[in-house]
């Protein structure tokens, strides 16, 4: 696992594909921190993770797309898949890279904390526990994006419905974060169900949750076990894959 | 060493490897024949673990590649159709890469140094993988394999690509490792398993054809008996020198090729050989030949042959005269390619 994760983490950086996921995500949120809390003079970061989440549905395709469509691309799934590790093994190494670079892209903005400090008291806790949020459902999407890459050849479809699928999740329960009102006012009773599920869904609900600045575990379990079914799943097509 | 127990592979409905069991023993190169889509690489891919069987089975050194796949898996060194290389990597971190995913235990700087001699890559070991010629891919996936110093050395077509040079150097580099591994290779040049194999295996359409040393498919290499031959002089003329000569079965006119001359395909009985008699005969016409090369058959023209009509015929029941051209060509030709690749060097020399 532990030559797979290296081997991993170098390629993000030996390839333009982690600078241009860093640069990006280090750009994004840094104008979303200037328009919301600079010049807004607002020390509370809740309006920056809200909107921080958009700017991952675009970025992590391209730090997941070539995960395993590149591997099997190039044949190189062949050196992996003989030698003596397990799939699991493999697909953990892989994660963990990606999470890897994910983690420096928050770590980098969270240096947005002692910026505010030098013009206002920032809420740490409440920051710190908005950015955790952050990376579990980071890494949700990752394992999400991981399993799109494993699931074809092609780069781009995989980095195309990785995109198009959180933004649905992320889009979908947005829709109830802000309409939901609306919603069960129009379609009574089936509106309600909707909202039910829309709020069941909503990605933006269980990120709401650490903004808020509260520890719960039903959120963090949210992320981790999606993260954790992906994984799963694809450790299950890879090795699906032989007997085809 | 390598044990294979009615293996079948199945992609959907397409029956790739049609129930084949053999053995390797250790310390054999077993030489994998078959011409293009035949399963040789489906089995390899089986036999590396990398592909399932429908069913059957394959064991390494005892340990089942299903329910032990790492055991058996480091017993195992693969060289696939393509070599498995990351074109964003140099050589030699390739190679580091390789060796902790193999988690070998021996000195790492000692023993990928060795290797790099072995296939004569430490001179590029500091290149981009991606800028590396054809041959110096295979070399550096030859390399991968050998990594780990696995007993069995698994290599899928391991001179596919290669100048002729190369595929000499790339030969004796296998023979070497025979000596110290056990090595299965797979190969749709009769030569190439001539030249390298003690037992070759020759499968066509998935199924098992034929298992035997070299030695006894090359039965009576002097046996020679089909030709082409180029002749100065009218068609007419020849043909009515030839004709009368015993033991022709067949001569057929392929028209002029170069100027005032005539070309024809001649086809001999069985154990005789009518150059001498031809020479004589068209040397008192006053007609010189110009040249006269033996007809190759390709195995893919042999295997026709065997599978027609009835699609399981064994080996053994093809005309032996056939496999005998193919070795007497195939032979001919790695000498011209050794002689050649000599003249070359001494160019180079020079």
């Amino acid at each position: 696992m532990k030559a797979i994760y290296q081997r991993e983490l170098r390629a993000y950086f030996k390839t333009p594909v982690g600078y241009i996921f860093l640069s990006a995500y280090i750009f994004f949120a840094s104008l979303l921190f200037a328009l919301i809390n600079l010049q807004g003079q607002n020390t509370n970061m809740m309006g920056f993770f809200s909107n921080v989440g958009m700017v991952f549905v675009f970025v992590i395709p391209v730090l997941t797309m070539r995960l395993f469509s590149e591997e099997r691309k190039s044949k190189t799934d062949q050196l992996l898949l003989t030698a003596p590790v397990r799939i699991t093994d493999i697909v953990f190494g892989k994660f963990l890279a990606a999470s890897t670079v994910l983690a420096i892209g928050i770590l980098a903005t969270m240096l947005f904390v002692p910026i505010m400090e030098l013009y206002g008291t920032p809420l740490i806790a409440q920051t710190v526990i908005g950015y955790l949020g952050l990376f579990l459902m980071g890494l949700f999407f990752v394992a999400l994006g991981m399993f799109m890459s494993s699931l074809t050849e092609s780069q781009v479809i995989a980095a195309v419905s990785t995109l198009a699928i959180i933004f649905f999740l992320w889009v979908f329960g947005g829709l109830s974060f802000r309409f939901s009102e609306i919603i069960t006012g129009t379609f009574g009773f089936l509106g309600k169900t909707l909202d039910w599920l829309m709020n069941f869904i909503s990605i933006q609900n269980r990120l709401y949750d650490f903004n808020l600045g509260t520890l719960n575990i039903v959120p963090v379990f949210y992320f981790v076990s999606l993260a954790g079914l992906f994984i799963f799943l694809t450790i299950r097509v890879i090795e699906r894959r032989r007997w085809k | 060493m390598v044990e294979i127990k009615n293996l079948t592979k199945k992609y959907g409905s397409h029956l790739a490897v049609d129930n084949i069991s053999f053995t390797v023993k250790q310390g054999e190169i077993l030489g994998f024949l078959g011409p293009n889509g035949a399963g040789k690489s489906t089995t390899m891919n089986i036999l590396t673990g990398y592909l399932s069987a429908t069913s059957g089975e394959v064991s390494v050194d005892g340990f089942n590649i299903l329910d032990n796949p790492v055991e058996a898996k480091k017993k195992i060194g693969y060289l696939p159709e393509q070599p498995p290389l990351y074109m964003d990597m140099t050589v030699r971190e390739y190679l580091d890469f390789v060796y902790d995913l193999k988690g070998v235990k021996e000195e790492r700087d000692e023993h990928i140094n060795k290797i790099c001699e072995t296939v004569q890559i430490s001179h590029v070991a500091d290149r981009l993988i991606a800028n590396l010629s054809k041959g110096y891919k295979q070399r550096v996936g030859l390399a991968q394999a050998m990594i780990g110093n696995p007993e069995v050395l698994i290599l899928d077509e391991p001179t596919v690509g290669l100048d002729p040079k190369q595929i000499i150097e790339i030969r004796s580099v296998i023979k070497q490792l025979g000596k110290e591994h056990t090595v299965i290779l797979s190969s749709h040049i009769l030569q190439e398993v001539n030249a390298l194999c003690e037992r070759v295996i020759i499968i066509n359409k998935g199924k098992l054809v034929a298992s035997d040393t070299p030695e006894s498919l090359a039965k009576s290499i002097s046996n020679v008996n089909k030709f082409q031959v180029r002749i100065a002089g009218e068609e007419r003329k020849v043909l009515d020198v030839l004709e009368p000569i015993k033991g022709i079965k067949y001569l057929k006119s392929l028209g002029r090729k170069e100027a005032n001359s005539i070309d024809f395909i001649l086809e001999a009985e069985p154990d005789t050989d009518v150059r001498i008699p031809m020479f004589y005969a068209l040397a008192e016409a006053g007609l010189p030949i110009l040249s006269l090369e033996l007809t190759e058959l390709s195995l893919e023209d042999i295997f026709l042959e065997v599978t027609k009509g009835q699609g399981g015929k064994i080996f053994e029941e093809v005309d032996e005269s056939e496999i005998d051209f193919v070795n007497q060509s195939a032979e001919e030709t790695e000498e011209s390619m050794e002689e050649s690749v000599a003249e070359a060097e001494e160019g180079a020399e020079q």
